[in-house]
């Protein structure tokens, strides 16, 4: 009798996202100038403005609440906003513009060109999140892209994960959101006795 | 002469940032190297769950799978962080990603060989996240209390053959403890994820299939917690799809 296939099936589950997990170690300096440069929006009074779609609306949220509720006693809290989470602005905005528009729309609204417009995508291939950092763009906010597989994104910085699994992605971009958390408050303090 | 660190303690975390001139580009440096460290930490981390949780994870997809054939749905929650995870998961399960992308290849320039991608097709299940509706979510925290968000939602919504599954870092939300005990009450299956030794959601039998990742950091508790739901999500779906 062989090995049981689901324990096999578990193991290379987990074997597949050790590559892409890694592989974010090589993009250590790409994550800490984004984050050096993002802190310099919060000390310049910006705000955090974070949108995704599908999977990535969980990432969204769970990126604003990062800064606006610090899980470490003593961070300041800084502004952020996801903008998934309000059905009644999505689907009205949806409506007269399309699915597509629902990011764009609600930066042209809320968005000061000081802030930081964060577009999640975890398979790197959402129009929405494309509209919503070209709007982002234009009005002369710092974009930054977190992405994946093919597609690439046009921002200040793009932070695209080495994988075409949606899935492994996500997990990336969580490692990357959390440390750019941490990093935008070494530099936010730095910042401070400049 | 610069010095940083007048609020919380950052010092003690980098201690390079103690009293000194600040020079930028060497905070960039070391900033690189605590990154690329927490690279491997969670890589390393991941790795361990194999060890730990593996039988657990195939029994727990094999308990899930027969409840989803039986027509139970998966209801999951938590809160803050944990509460998007939750609906992360749900999403997942209600709205699999396209077959297309579910034959990923693996594309980490450090991964070595690469290994096969998962399976396919895969099976839509009923899943709802439990701290998605404010109106339900402000109702009953004004009225009841906060402590029953999510049980109170159990008691209204589950069946016996339902799936619960809770997420908490440090096992002790009392609103997911809460839950749990509804859940069992009432003949569901309870699958619990929490972090460092497992808290209080790993004490009395009060869960099913308990997850604990053995950490003591909130962000890579939640990073391996997402990854173990994800693999959960691909052998459940190997078992309604008839693979296992």
């Amino acid at each position: 009798m062989g090995e049981d296939p689901a324990m096999t099936a578990v193991s290379a589950a987990f074997e597949r996202r050790m590559g892409p997990a890694a592989a974010l170690g090589e993009d250590a300096e790409r994550i800490v100038r984004a984050c050096q440069d993002m802190a310099e929006r919060f000390r310049g009074g910006g705000k955090l403005l974070v949108f995704g779609t599908g999977g990535s609306v969980a990432d969204a949220q769970h990126v604003a609440v990062e800064f606006a509720h610090p899980v470490i006693m003593g961070k300041p809290a800084l502004p952020a906003i996801s903008l998934t989470t309000d059905m009644a602005v999505a689907t009205g905005i949806a409506r007269t513009q399309g699915l597509d528009g629902i990011f764009a729309a609600q930066l042209r609204l809320l968005a000061a060109p000081c802030d930081i417009a964060l577009g999640v995508s975890a398979d790197g291939d959402c129009a929405g999140v494309r509209n919503g950092l070209a709007a982002a763009r234009a009005l002369g906010l710092l974009t930054v892209a977190l992405t994946g597989g093919q597609a690439a994104h046009e921002a200040d910085h793009v932070l695209a994960v080495r994988s075409d699994d949606p899935l492994v992605v996500k997990e990336v971009h969580m490692t990357i959101y959390h440390v750019l958390w941490e990093l935008v408050h070494v530099f936010h303090e730095l910042e401070a006795v400049r | 002469m610069s010095t940083v660190g007048e609020s919380g303690g950052i010092e003690a975390l980098y201690p390079f940032l103690a009293p000194a001139p600040v020079d930028r580009e060497a905070v960039v440096t070391d900033l690189c190297a605590s990154t690329r460290r927490k690279a491997d930490e969670i890589v390393a981390l991941r790795r361990s769950l194999v060890a730990l949780h593996a039988e657990r994870l195939v029994a727990c997809a094999r308990a899930m799978a027969a409840a989803f054939d039986a027509g139970g749905r998966l209801f999951a929650f938590g809160n803050g962080g944990s509460s998007t995870d939750a609906q992360a998961v749900a999403q997942l399960f209600a709205a699999p990603p396209e077959p297309a992308h579910a034959v990923a290849a693996v594309g980490g320039v450090a991964a070595g060989a690469p290994v096969p991608a998962r399976a396919e097709p895969v099976r839509a299940v009923a899943a709802v996240p439990l701290a998605q509706d404010v109106a339900l979510l402000t109702a009953l925290s004004n009225d009841v209390g906060y402590e029953l968000v999510f049980a109170r939602q159990l008691a209204a919504l589950g069946r016996p053959g339902d799936v619960a599954m809770g997420l908490s870092t440090s096992g002790g939300s009392a609103n997911v403890l809460n839950a749990m005990t509804e859940a069992s009450r009432r003949g569901m299956l309870t699958v619990g994820l929490v972090g460092y030794d497992g808290g209080p959601m790993a004490q009395e039998d009060r869960v099913a299939y308990l997850f604990v990742v053995p950490s003591a950091s909130v962000h890579r508790i939640q990073e391996a917690q997402i990854t173990l739901c994800h693999v959960l999500w691909e052998l459940t779906q190997r078992v309604l799809t008839g693979e296992t």
